[in-house]
């Protein structure tokens, strides 16, 4: 059929089929700021102005919108310059990943259209049905007041951090007096306490706006479904209706006699060759339990079989059309009940090895001890035991899954792919499709959010096949519910601490017995458990610790990686732990704290012994050492901003007018890790053009983080140039050095040290020829700032110049360096988190007031970009704590695989955050910077657990803290 | 993404009718529901918009709001008692109260929709046209229990009291989240009225003095029978409190 819409202005005739949406017709028109979060409507990433109201063009049949007028972001892109709205989401760093801004900005043009001044209710009400997983809506909330103000004919304020007074010495706790109040800000804006320590950048250190800014305020082709390939075909996964279950046969042929229907591939096609999907540093950790296809399925939604067809429908309905019989065989989802006598095992094929106990359902025991725990425990004032057992989430990113592959004109083949580890899915996929290393190419466009869900060889090997398969491009972009059920999630653990304490509230022992839920494989299963075992162990000093842990394979989706990688479920459990401990000791929970936990100069005493690659039992005559730590002046911003001190003021945690709710303060000490040392490695080129700009080329990949913007600032310090004029690309295995991936807090740390060196190397390579042009002796004598090279005595020259006279006029070469890095140190970040929360004890609902997390990164290379990331994580962690829950039936299926009821939160119930940024100067990383995108998935549950605790005395240790399971624990079971 | 075989897009009420009389013809209203349902059979959709069924009017203390009125006009609307402006904004976010309908979610009789609840107790009475009766006035609770759904028949219009005062007490896992249970009260010269969220296959009508009597809620896990029993007696009773002015 034909319809006529008005698009953007203009009268346009589309032909359409019944079936198809308003999203499908305008993404084939081209308009790809228009994008795909799930096909009801709810991520309201496809939103546009229909009719002039914001509507999720996902739900709008094409034929319903006919006679209707249809306005995208692209109406705003008549040339080259920002709509004031466009600039306002550019300037405040109120998109990471971008992928949903679109949506935002047409949200924000009709509000301000009705009204010019709204209030922070109204505009939280617009974006309540567009969902963010980055950015916490805080910052978008802000572009909408700044655009607002610029449309009011007023100028805004510069989008800037407060700078705040130290209130310690950086060492020493204060008192924090009630009556200091902190200066007022809007949330969005980073409150930075500087040190002195901190030598002074120009370009570093700045609210510098995100290199990628235009092209996602524009809307521009910039994410993997945006690029559109002739002939391409659409993939669709067949998936397992149960949770473990042999296949017995399968039929493909009425599928394959469609018209339409390229290919359909499954365990009988397709070679079995055994891998492990984690995107990790070779070699992968063990067991390969996995292949592309197998006879076996071992949850619900396991892949069967996978289809190329020329439509999505086509091949969704191919793949109803494949018979597959299955001998359905007992499951097992608890990691507590998986190594029972009578549980099923699940890898019993002969050709997965390196399990530890087959029989068992155990891929791995891990073990770590120093010093004597038993004999420590026995020797102790007292012992505290305490278990905990936390859930499965979803990282839940808003571009799903998505990958498309073909063979390029020398027939090799190349993924273009939302992945956050291009090398390692190079590495991993070859083999799979009997390819060589150098006969692959994966590039790394945009992406919408990884969060971990990404760092894993996903859905690239089906691609492949079938590219190779049809000899034509095929593209996979996952479901809503696939992401849910068919991609990675959180580990669910059962944790017991233990700890023995001396008399004067010292901890001489702590022990942490783990159980690991891994799922039906291994991917990531031994590392994460790992990082529990060492986040776990790491944040008080103590010389006796054991780190005791199974890992159980069971029959529920699949967990992996997933931001705070282990040390979110560690953390829970130690703060609540350690804050139980103190109370029975009569102590002030942060003063117990206080007196374990590490210090500068302190040692890192487990850290050597749990790494990626396995165990260490042997003394090493060094440990790592702390060298830098703000966690004081953390704690004294962050008391002071949570009115720290009314946790005692029994009239206000019980409000007289309403006598069904208590308010209750928490807080809970988070130390995190900055890399794998030894291990994660990045690398970096840049080169000097013909105008004295820069190409950067990183391996290292921007999810939305602000990677490219954090690693081109470092560049462009040392360059002395403007950071407009490093342009940043990354990352493609064929163009951009290696880098292990956008994973374990490392970018801004191992890549931008890298970047650092390679800047170092050009630097030095344009004093010299400076030096030429200059006639000086000395080339070291120079200075490059403001786009010159500086002598001595006062001269200059051109970058420009520099060029122009290397490239063309005298010993004429490439100016250009590389540099890579790998850290022997891990320098942890260090953080205090408070919540404030208000509980109705009638019902056991909870609601969080407000969250503040204080945060020592070393020096944030960019403020902005920083507390983006701390804010974004907070929001994830709070779900965690709070609401978000894979929740499977007694078979094994996913009840409630779609947003709604898998409840994230939204812009208009989000509580108030402040993210306050605590400089310290750690000298091991590039201009003194460390890790800031993990740790603040780490406090959050253990802070309402105090929380919930501080006002009402009631333990609850296990998540999340549902109204129903509040109520319960109010009422005593 | 719903399986449809067609779409047409009637110019009147006898041909909408018509069509709808038809075997897997359906009437589409803001499709929020209808074009998201990935488990039903291919369907041929017959979309209601130029029917001239949107809008708002008074009449003999009154108000009519046309079926195909989006939950962003109720929204919007200064004439719409406040509880009904507001469990519309509650009920779907900013991108999707756009294009849903009270029809369709009348229709839909959402066993957690706090409009539906909201409308129970503003004595609504719901006016569909079949090609049989032609136009009836029907009270709200007793098209939400029809078993066999609205077969055949369209929502014309629904009437609303204005007088008295109203609320809507809730408990979900997050502010905005859709209630696990919700209790919407009225109050009125005539007595009080009262209907929960949460509890039934759909939204029910409850005795507010005894607002558990024979409910059997179904469990599920954002909370189970037991617990649902206890908000609704919770949410009741601050429901009555804040409508005695208490509190
Ligand atoms: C993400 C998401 C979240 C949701 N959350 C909620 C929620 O929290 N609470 C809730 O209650 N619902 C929820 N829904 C369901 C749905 O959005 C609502 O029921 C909505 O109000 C339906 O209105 P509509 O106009 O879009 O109806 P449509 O989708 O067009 O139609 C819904 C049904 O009503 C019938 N129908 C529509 N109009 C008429 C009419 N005039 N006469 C006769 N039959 C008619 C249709 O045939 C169809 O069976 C949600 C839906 C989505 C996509
Ligand atoms: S180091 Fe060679 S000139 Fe300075």
């Amino acid at each position: 059929m034909q319809i006529n819409i008005e698009l953007n202005g203009q009268e346009t005739a589309i032909e359409c089929e019944a079936h198809e949406t308003l999203l499908m017709v305008l993404r084939r028109e081209g308009m790809s700021s228009v994008r795909f979060g799930s096909s009801t409507g709810e991520t309201g990433a496809s939103a546009v102005l229909f009719d002039d109201l914001l509507a999720s063009s996902e739900v709008i049949l094409a034929a319903q919108a006919n006679g209707h007028s249809v306005v995208t972001l692209e109406s705003l892109n008549t040339d080259s310059s920002l709509h004031p709205v466009q600039a306002a989401f550019a300037a405040t760093g109120a998109m990471q990943s971008g992928y949903s801004v679109g949506a935002m900005i047409l949200g924000t043009l009709q509000l301000l259209k009705e009204t010019p001044d709204p209030s922070e209710i109204e505009i939280r009400d617009m974006l309540s049905g567009i969902l963010d997983r980055e950015t916490a809506y805080v910052k978008p909330v802000a572009a909408v007041k700044q655009a607002a103000a610029v449309l009011r004919g007023e100028e805004p304020e510069p989008f800037r951090p407060l700078i705040l007074k130290p209130m310690t010495d950086g060492v020493n706790a204060v008192e924090v007096d009630p009556d200091d109040s902190p200066p007022e800000a809007s949330d969005a804006i980073p409150r930075l306490i500087p040190s002195s320590e901190v030598p002074s950048t120009s370009v570093v250190g700045q609210p510098e706006v995100k290199v990628d800014a235009v092209r996602l305020v524009k809307g521009n082709p910039a994410f993997t479904a945006d690029f559109d390939i002739r002939g391409l075909l659409h993939a669709k996964v067949l998936r397992s209706p149960h949770a473990h279950a042999r296949i017995t046969s399968i039929d493909d042929s009425e599928a394959l006699a469609i018209p339409g229907v390229h290919a359909v591939i499954h365990h009988e096609n397709i070679n079995r060759i055994k891998y492990a999907s984690g995107g990790q540093s070779y070699p992968n950790p063990k067991p390969h339990d996995q292949v592309s296809f197998d006879n076996k399925v071992r949850h619900v939604g396991d892949r069967v079989a996978a289809v190329a067809a020329e439509t999505p429908q086509i091949a969704e309905e191919a793949c109803a059309l494949i018979k597959v019989e299955y001998e359905v065989l007992p499951a097992v989802f608890d990691e507590l009940d998986a190594g029972n006598p009578d549980a099923p095992v699940i890898h019993d094929e002969v050709d997965t090895v390196d399990i530890a106990d087959r029989d068992r359902n155990l891929v791995h025991q891990i073990f770590a001890e120093r010093g004597d725990v038993d004999s420590a425990l026995q020797n102790a004032d007292r012992t505290y035991e305490q278990t905990f057992r936390v859930h499965q989430v979803q990282p839940a990113p808003i571009e799903p899954h998505i990958s498309t592959a073909w063979l390029d004109s020398d027939e090799r083949l190349v993924v273009r792919t939302a992945t956050q580890v291009p090398f390692h899915t190079r590495r991993m996929l070859a083999p799979l499709v009997g390819m060589d290393i150098k006969d692959v190419r994966i590039i790394k466009p945009r992406i919408g959010g990884g969060f971990g869900a990404k760092q894993e060889m996903l859905i690239e090997d089906i691609v492949a096949h079938l590219a190779i398969a049809t000899r034509q491009p095929v593209q996979l972009e996952l479901t809503r519910a696939e992401e849910f059920y068919a991609s990675r999630t959180r580990h669910p653990q059962t944790l017991t601490y233990r700890t023995g304490v001396d008399s004067e509230g010292n901890l001489v022992a702590q022990e942490l017995k783990l159980v690991g839920n891994t799922g039906p494989y291994g991917t990531h299963g031994y590392t994460v458990q790992t990082v529990a075992g060492l986040r776990g162990l790491s944040s008080y000093n103590c010389d006796n610790k054991r780190f005791d842990c199974d890992v159980m394979y069971t029959n529920i989706p699949v967990p992996g990686a997933y931001r705070g990688y282990g040390a979110p479920q560690a953390l829970f459990g130690l703060e609540a732990h350690m804050e139980d401990i103190a109370l029975d000791l009569g102590m002030d929970p942060i003063e117990f704290r206080r007196q374990n936990w590490v210090k500068v100069g302190d040692e890192m005493n487990i850290a050597p012994h749990l790494g990626e690659q396995g165990t260490t039992e042997e003394e090493l005559d060094e440990y790592p050492k702390v060298m830098s730590n703000g966690i004081e002046e953390c704690v004294a911003q962050g008391s002071r901003a949570i009115g720290w001190h009314r946790r005692h003021d029994e009239s206000w945690k019980n409000p007289v007018d309403r006598t069904h709710i208590r308010r209750g303060l928490g807080f809970a000490f988070c130390m995190h890790g900055t890399s794998i040392p030894f291990l994660d490695m990045g690398g970096c080129s840049i080169k000097l053009n013909d105008d004295g700009s820069f190409n950067m080329l990183v391996g290292a990949t921007d999810l939305g983080t602000g990677a490219d913007t954090v690693l081109g600032q470092i560049a462009a310090e040392v360059l002395g140039v403007p950071l407009e004029d490093i342009r940043v690309y990354s990352s493609d295995t064929d163009v951009t050095p290696f880098d292990t991936g956008a994973y374990a807090s490392s970018t801004t740390y191992i890549s931008g040290t890298a970047a650092k060196k390679a800047a170092d190397v050009v630097r030095t390579r344009l004093k010299e020829r400076a030096a030429m042009l200059l006639d000086i002796e000395i080339p070291c004598s120079i200075e490059l700032r403001d786009r010159r090279a500086w002598a001595p005595d006062g001269r200059s020259v051109s970058l420009e110049e520099i060029a122009l006279d290397s490239l063309h006029l005298n010993e004429q070469e490439q100016i250009m360096g590389t540099g890579s890095h790998v850290s022997p140190d891990c320098p942890p970040p260090f953080a205090a988190q408070f919540v404030e929360i208000e509980i109705d004890i009638e019902t056991g609902q909870i609601e969080i007031i407000k969250m503040v997390m204080a945060v020592d990164c070393g020096v944030a290379i960019n403020p902005v970009t920083a507390s983006g990331q701390v804010e974004g994580g907070m929001l994830q962690a709070l779900g965690y704590a709070h609401c978000e829950e894979i929740v499977l039936d007694d078979k094994g299926a996913m009840v409630n695989p779609s947003f709604g009821p898998y409840r994230i939160y939204r812009a208009d119930e989000m509580p108030k955050t402040e993210v306050f940024l605590v400089q310290t100067m750690e000298d091991s990383g590039p201009f003194g910077a460390k890790a800031v995108a993990e740790i603040p998935k780490d406090g959050v549950a253990p802070a309402v657990r105090n929380a919930i605790l501080n006002a009402t005395g009631v333990r609850i240790d296990e998540l999340p803290f549902t109204p129903e399971r509040v109520h319960r624990a109010l009422k005593g079971n | 993404m719903t399986k449809i075989i067609s779409y047409q897009r009637p110019e009147n009420l006898e041909e909408a009718l018509s069509l709808i009389s038809q075997d897997k013809h359906v009437p589409l209203a803001g499709g929020t529901q209808l074009n998201t349902n990935e488990d039903t059979e291919p369907l041929h959709l017959v979309d209601l918009q130029s029917l001239a069924l949107k809008g708002i009017a008074s009449s003999n203390g009154k108000l009519k709001i046309g079926s195909m009125t989006t939950l962003h006009e109720i929204m919007k609307n200064s004439d719409c008692p406040d509880l009904i402006r507001l469990s519309s904004r509650s009920e779907l976010p900013s991108t999707l109260r756009t294009l849903a309908t009270i029809g369709g979610t009348i229709a839909s009789g959402d066993s957690d929709s706090q409009l539906i609840a909201s409308l129970l107790v503003h004595d609504a009475e719901v006016t569909i046209l079949n090609s049989s009766d032609g136009e009836l006035s029907v009270p709200l609770q007793e098209v939400l229990i029809k078993p066999e759904g609205l077969e055949s028949e369209l929502i014309i219009s629904i009437d609303i009291a204005t007088d008295g005062k109203s609320l809507l007490e809730a408990t979900g896992r997050t502010p905005a989240d859709t209630p696990i249970v919700s209790v919407a009260a009225r109050r009125c010269s005539d007595g009080d009225r009262m209907a929960v969220t949460g509890v039934a296959p759909t939204p029910v009508l409850v005795d507010p003095e005894n607002p558990t009597v024979s409910l059997q809620p179904p469990s599920d896990f954002r909370g189970d029978s037991e617990y649902r029993i206890h908000l609704v007696k919770i949410l009741a009773s601050r429901a009555l409190d804040l409508l005695n002015g208490e509190k």
